[in-house]
């Protein structure tokens, strides 16, 4: 168990910055993770810290001692693999016990820490068994135990889950989480899964183009986005341009409140498809027609009501999704949980979106969050 | 907790030692021996400056620019001809159903992998002055041409080269997903041009890549022509009497044979990667194509046609197992059958028998160690001087055997290296030859590993020399034994460069065939051949078992 200090790393590969000068502290048994799209240097990243790469600058500590010259086997990193590496020559017993023999662990010794990690792992009575006899998820818990069992002072892992199935990759992250916990293991945790991050760390580090853009626990992430890019990264998120001549009074007034002084060149407003009421215009629900009313309250305090047409309607079970049209050329996405039958709606439907004001973020032209 | 011992930052990687070795022996087995040869060929012969002037010589002669001229049309001819047999026949065996497909394909390779005059050595005894296939078409009054010249050349490289084609294409054409020639038919093309707009393009890298070898073995080939064209010359035939005439040799002329022979070859591999390189393509294959059954006279075709050509290139070896049980009185075939032959080699030559192999052997033995390394340095490891030794490593595609030869003889003949007329040198002209194969090959079985499973064992705390011993090398096994085997075979077989190193001490089964034939004694050196022939054909099996019926581990 160690913290991880990540300091200034660059890492450049043949035409592309890989990472940025990227640093970062994990505080000892964190659950820490590098989320963000394909080729964003995650994956880098955790590879520098395994000693996979070696950086051009920058230092790596891991429990304060400097581990940029030692080499990748005499880390002490145990790491999981996207494609689980476990290998198809030795039985599961001796995978596990694989880097135990390698530190000249008794006999005696390895064969009830490798039986204790298996249990662990919820594979006891597969240790006779050959990769090829187990399934995806086996294999990963197999990788799993593998990198347990020698007690690393961190465990790294890459995209463990991106091979399983949906509903299996849900059941592993948990399982992953609780053993995590249950050890107190410092662990770093890439994956492109937005949910998945969000659901298992206790931070996470949004990156894209080799840069750190945001660092923080999921709900900040989610709910505070510091950027554009994080913003629309993470969950869903509908944007508008705010200088459009159709934007509408409503949003207008609510843009205003950023730009007092006249609205910026490429500045966006957004809103999260969670927030967005849906109401039928000329319908019978003659409450949510009046909510349009309370736009002369205080900026910042309302509701803010747009109308917009529906382009179509999703029904997925638990939620119904309506793509709609509040400006010609923008979509935006409504998210209605617990729909009844006659929330479907037909494409052309006239509706009046209606939110908080205080959902609503600003960016500027540039992606930065305008507060 | 345990933990692991951590030794001192500043000491040299395993793998680095590996690589410098891969230096060390392109240095002195490839790049001073070619050297020399490049030196020699600019060496004046009187005077001993350097001048042009066997260039010079090269291509004024009639007779010597002839010889390039000869090589051209036989290897060009000889690569038409595999192409002509080759492609029909994987194309048959790939799309239809032909019985006994897998003993084709076997008998094929027999083909491609025995000694490599015994074809030309048995169409003499067929078509030859006094061949008794002429002699039996002469009774009715038919004359049939006489085998010795380019024709015959060329019939014998076609006939035992087609194989590179046929199995390369083959397995490029089980390769392309079926989806793809069903999108086509799906767009409403026919099956014809379903078959040349679609099918052909897409193994045409394939086609072309066996082209490539055919023609390399066909330019290098030295036995066959040596054989069958006695007033042909072609380079490396005169290359080889330049060095080795009984009349005053001529090193500086067999250097500069030597030097355009190695500009033809890479030449043709250039032209060949221009073709291939611009069309590479990758296949999902989910969805593999199955052969389908014919019926009626088509089926009828495509059986007579597979059959045909594959028995066609299988002849000579019949031919030359039959006369081997002839009975002889010296050099004469008399009536009846027994084992006359055989018991004369092991009565007079048993040491060429064991000669064969131990060299083999030795050189296997070397080729397996070095060439797995290697090629864990050169698909493994990203150093830029792992990436310059790759091609490096690769020059002995480009060298044929003849000019190997002559340069181990200039090179290792005087202090301090003096290996000439040991066997030592012939077991490393065995190596150097197949090093590049056997790079390659375990080159290719490690991109079919994920690197993962090596940094899963890194990961855990394992040194690099035992993350090779215990995860890459277990599992390249299978792959290594195969190539092992393939590269016994070539190297018992091997001809053109030893025939230039041997003495008497070390004479070999080749060289014993090959002078056997010249002085006309046909019943021992079919006796000799077939013994290579049962020997390459159990290896042959062998590398079937090891391969799981992969036969692109021939290639």
């Amino acid at each position: 168990m160690a913290s991880i200090r990540i300091d200034g790393i660059v890492k450049k590969f043949p035409g592309v910055t890989a990472l940025d000068s990227v640093s970062v502290e994990i505080a000892s048994g964190e659950f820490f993770t590098l989320l963000g799209p394909s080729g964003c240097g995650k994956t880098t990243l955790l590879r520098t810290v395994a000693g996979f790469y070696r950086q051009d600058s920058g230092h790596i500590s891991v429990g304060g001692e400097l581990l940029d010259d030692v080499p990748a086997y005499q880390r002490e990193t145990g790491m999981v693999f996207q494609n689980y590496a476990v290998f198809p020559h030795m039985t599961v017993f001796e995978n596990v016990a694989f880097g135990l023999r390698n530190r000249k662990v008794p006999d005696a010794q390895i064969r009830e820490r490798v039986l204790r990690a298996l249990k662990m792992a919820r594979l006891s009575g597969y240790d006779a068994r050959t990769p090829d006899q187990l399934s995806g998820g086996q294999q990963q818990r197999v990788g799993l135990a593998r990198a347990m069992v020698i007690e690393p002072r961190v465990l790294l892992l890459d995209e463990p889950l991106s091979n399983l199935d949906a509903k299996l990759r849900v059941d592993m992250r948990e399982e992953i989480r609780d053993i995590q916990q249950q050890l107190g293991i410092t662990a770093m945790y890439v994956t492109h899964d937005q949910e998945e991050a969000l659901a298992i760390s206790d931070r996470i580090a949004v990156m894209n183009g080799g840069v750190i853009q945001q660092i923080g626990a999921p709900w900040d992430v989610y709910k505070n986005p510091v950027n554009r890019f994080v913003a629309a990264f993470v969950g869903q998120m509908n944007f508008i341009d705010a200088g459009s001549p159709d934007l509408g009074d409503e949003l207008a007034k609510a843009a205003a409140r950023w730009y007092p002084d006249g609205i910026a060149d490429g500045t966006e407003l957004a809103v999260r498809p969670e927030e967005i009421e849906v109401t039928v215009v000329g319908g019978s629900d003659g409450i949510d027609q009046e909510t349009d009313t309370q736009t002369g309250k205080p900026a910042g305090s309302g509701m803010v009501s747009v109308p917009a047409l529906v382009r179509k309607s999703v029904f997925i079970g638990s939620t119904l999704f309506h793509v709609v049209v509040p400006v010609e050329g923008t979509e935006w996405l409504v998210e209605r949980h617990r729909p009844g039958k006659e929330d479907i709606l037909p494409a052309g439907t006239p509706v009046r979106l209606s939110f908080r004001e205080r959902a609503l973020f600003c960016f500027s032209a540039t992606g930065e969050r305008v507060v | 907790m345990n933990r692991l011992r951590r030794s001192g930052s500043s000491r040299v990687g395993f793998w680095s030692v590996v690589t410098l070795g891969g230096y060390l022996i392109a240095a002195i087995l490839l790049v001073y021996p070619l050297f020399n040869i490049f030196r020699f060929s600019f060496l004046d012969r009187v005077t001993g400056v350097v001048s042009l002037s066997n260039y010079r010589e090269f291509f004024t002669t009639q007779y010597y620019y002839r010889a390039f001229a000869n090589s051209m049309v036989v290897s060009l001819g000889g690569t038409a001809g595999a192409l002509v047999l080759g492609i029909p026949l994987a194309f048959l065996t790939t799309r239809f159903r032909i019985r006994g497909a897998s003993l084709l394909s076997t008998l094929a390779i027999l083909a491609l992998l025995s000694p490599p005059f015994i074809g030309a050595y048995a169409w003499i005894t067929m078509l030859g002055r006094n061949g008794f296939l002429r002699h039996l078409f002469m009774a009715v009054g038919i004359n049939l041409p006489a085998i010795y010249g380019p024709g015959g050349i060329i019939l014998v490289f076609a006939l035992q080269y087609y194989p590179f084609v046929y199995l390369l294409t083959s397995g490029a054409l089980k390769t392309v997903d079926r989806s793809l020639e069903e999108a086509s038919e799906n767009l409403g093309a026919r099956g014809r041009r379903t078959f040349f707009r679609v099918t052909l393009p897409l193994v045409i890298p394939s086609v072309t890549a066996g082209a490539l070898i055919a023609f390399m073995m066909s330019l290098a080939n030295f036995g066959t022509p040596m054989i069958l064209g006695t007033s042909y010359p072609v380079l490396p035939t005169l290359a080889y009497n330049f060095f080795n005439s009984e009349i005053g040799g001529r090193p500086g002329l067999a250097s500069t044979v030597s030097i355009v022979l190695m500009l033809c070859a890479s030449a043709v591999i250039f032209l060949q990667r221009y073709v291939a390189g611009r069309r590479k393509y990758s296949s999902l294959l989910l969805n593999r194509s199955h052969p389908t059954r014919l019926s009626g006279w088509k089926n009828g075709v495509a059986h007579a046609v597979s059959y045909a050509i594959v028995a066609f290139s299988t002849l000579p070896l019949a031919v030359i197992v039959f006369f081997s049980f002839r009975n002889t009185s010296g050099p004469v075939f008399i009536a009846g059958f027994g084992l006359d032959s055989y018991l004369r080699i092991f009565r007079d030559v048993p040491k060429t028998i064991t000669n064969s192999l131990f060299f083999s052997i030795s050189a296997v033995a070397l080729i397996v160690v070095v060439g797995t390394l290697l090629g864990f340095v050169i698909a493994r490891r990203r150093t830029p001087a792992a990436r310059i030794l790759d091609p490096l490593l690769m020059v002995p595609y480009i060298v044929p055997g003849t000019v190997l030869g002559i340069g181990f003889i200039t090179a290792f003949n005087r202090h301090p290296v003096m290996l000439a007329g040991t066997g030592t040198i012939i077991i490393l002209t065995y190596f150097v030859r197949r090093l590049p194969y056997s790079v390659r090959s375990a080159a290719s079985i490690l991109s079919q590993i994920d690197p993962a499973l090596e940094e899963a064992a890194v990961s855990l705390g394992t040194p690099p020399a035992r993350t090779f011993r215990k995860i890459a090398l277990p599992l390249m096994l299978p792959g290594i034994m195969s190539g092992a085997i393939m590269s016994w075979i070539t190297s018992i077989n091997e001809l053109s460069a030893s025939i230039l190193l041997y003495v008497g001490r070390t004479m070999t089964m080749p060289i014993r065939i090959y002078l056997s034939v010249l002085d006309g004694y046909f019943g021992p050196a079919s006796a000799m051949s077939t013994i290579l022939l049962v020997v390459t054909g159990l290896a042959v099996f062998f590398v079937n078992r090891y391969s799981g019926g992969r036969e692109s581990v021939v290639i």
